[in-house]
């Protein structure tokens, strides 16, 4: 029964695939036809003329066989896509054992691709909505094989000295209540420096982002940049949102513009709703002014642009040199600290953030996958 | 796969292709042999419309109860030569078998009279 089934449908695929082979075969046959029959008129006895009239009478209608026979081949009628569907349902039902194993194969299988292909498409194929994400590289410490963040002369010393990128530009994060339009509410926030929006290359939504002259004048530019998604949510994508005011503690703030579609700030998993100016971080962090120069205040995860022809691995030369003068420095500077620098100053290590980002995609992949 | 009979075009058809197989039991034969099988074997009185045949041999050979091949026939033109395969074999006994008892109905029915 399907064996039948299988040799009618390949022969039949083998016509469509064929089309004027199979019309072809069917005027040869039907031809070879006629000139037999033609012949045997003619050694009957009848005139050439008669011998071949006598030949098409005796075939019937020359056409209409031809016609009946391609349509056989092909799939021409749908009534044969219909049989063959009845056809394979008879099977399946007949068979409730292999139909089970063979649709819970297909589902696990289809549903697995698509988990995959999302998550995938998530972190790797769309890790970072910036401008040339590949030259990005974050820069940490590494303690006890951790990576740790940096103090803020830290970063100031190397963004400064660093002579493998083209800017840098420090991140640090807060949770943070604000009150907008009377309404308090707790809101995740990124404080960061100067370098960020103009290093990353984005373009604002709506209003302006923030510019390094924001972060130039301490605790005197109270304005906030919103994300897209915050945008959405909040203000239901109203362009009145720039200049509009909201509190944190005591302070004024105003929204001066709005952050692409898509960003969701350098740190997976944290889509900031708020970005402030690092200018900012005293009354955001709620800390005191001396933070700037707290070489053990480490708080901030610094990212660089690589300067173009610029490896990693000279990025890391570079970094280790530039990491060992800033020890000496310090130790320098604090006799009686040299100790404690000891402990919290180790190694430092760049790193790509697109290629960090895969990495860590690829180990949960491997993760849930065995 | 059986297929039900329940005009007298499914009977004729079925007659036709019953004599197309048994035409073919001793071996490959062109359209055109399969014709002329019928036409002598009978002293004529099966008038076979040429033209059918065609449809009849190419339906038995979607069934697989024909295997068709080209070839060269004896005065050196193309011709697609059908042979029995093993279910055609099978197909044929059942046939038989079927027209033997109907034949025999057919005849005992009209003796009565």
């Amino acid at each position: 029964m399907f064996s039948a089934w299988r040799n009618k449908t390949w022969l039949r695929l083998k016509a469509i695939c064929n089309r004027p082979q199979l019309d072809r075969d069917l005027n040869d046959e039907v031809a070879f036809h006629l000139a037999m029959r033609e012949e045997k008129n003619r050694q009957a006895g009848l005139m050439p003329e008669e011998a071949r009239y006598a030949a098409r009478r005796r075939f019937g209608n020359y056409t209409q066989t031809k016609e009946r026979s391609r349509e056989m081949w092909t799939f021409a009628l749908a009534e044969n896509i219909l049989r063959d569907i009845r056809f394979t349902a008879r099977v399946l039902l007949k068979n409730p054992g292999f139909t089970l194993v063979a649709v819970l194969t297909l589902a696990l299988g289809i549903g697995a691709n698509t988990a995959i292909f999302t998550l995938i498409n998530a972190v790797l194929f769309r890790p970072l909505p910036v401008h040339d994400p590949q030259e990005l590289i974050q820069i940490v410490r590494v303690v006890d094989g951790q990576d740790q963040p940096l103090s803020f002369p830290l970063f100031e010393f190397l963004a400064g000295q660093m002579h493998s990128i083209d800017g840098a530009f420090a991140r640090g994060g807060a949770d943070v209540f604000v009150t907008i339009d009377g309404v308090p509410q707790e809101v995740s926030a990124d404080l960061v420096s100067g370098g960020y929006f103009p290093l990353l290359g984005l373009k604002p939504a709506t209003g302006r982002l923030l510019e390094p002259a924001d972060d130039a004048v301490q605790n005197n530019a109270p304005v906030a940049v919103i994300s897209f998604d915050f945008w959405h949510s909040r203000f239901a994508e109203a362009p009145g949102v720039v200049g509009k005011t909201f509190f944190l503690g005591r302070r004024l703030f105003t929204i001066v513009g709005v952050a692409p579609r898509g960003f969701a700030g350098v740190v997976r998993g944290r889509n900031p709703d708020l970005t402030f100016p690092m200018s900012m971080a005293q009354t955001v962090w709620a800390v005191g002014s001396s933070w700037r120069q707290e070489d053990d205040h480490n708080s901030l995860d610094m990212f660089a642009r690589l300067h173009s022809g610029m490896t990693l691995r000279i990025a890391s030369a570079d970094l280790q040199v530039l990491f060992d003068a800033f020890v000496r420095l310090q130790a320098s500077r604090a006799h009686n600290n040299e100790d404690r620098h000891k402990v919290w100053l180790r190694g430092p290590k760049c790193r790509q953030l697109q290629r960090e980002i895969t990495l860590c995609a690829r180990s949960i992949l491997r993760r849930s996958l065995f | 796969m059986k297929e039900k009979r329940e005009n007298p075009r499914d009977l004729l058809q079925g007659t036709l292709d019953l004599l197309i197989l048994k035409a073919l039991v001793r071996g490959s034969m062109h359209g055109y042999g399969v014709a002329e099988w019928i036409h002598q074997t009978s002293e004529d009185i099966l008038k076979v419309e040429e033209g059918a045949l065609y449809p009849a041999l190419h339906r038995l050979e979607l069934r697989g109860m024909l295997s068709a091949e080209w070839g060269t026939s004896d005065n050196n033109r193309r011709a697609k030569f059908y042979s029995l395969t093993a279910a055609g074999r099978r197909e044929l006994a059942q046939e038989t078998e079927f027209w033997r008892r109907m034949s025999g109905a057919v005849a005992r029915i009209l003796q009565t009279a």
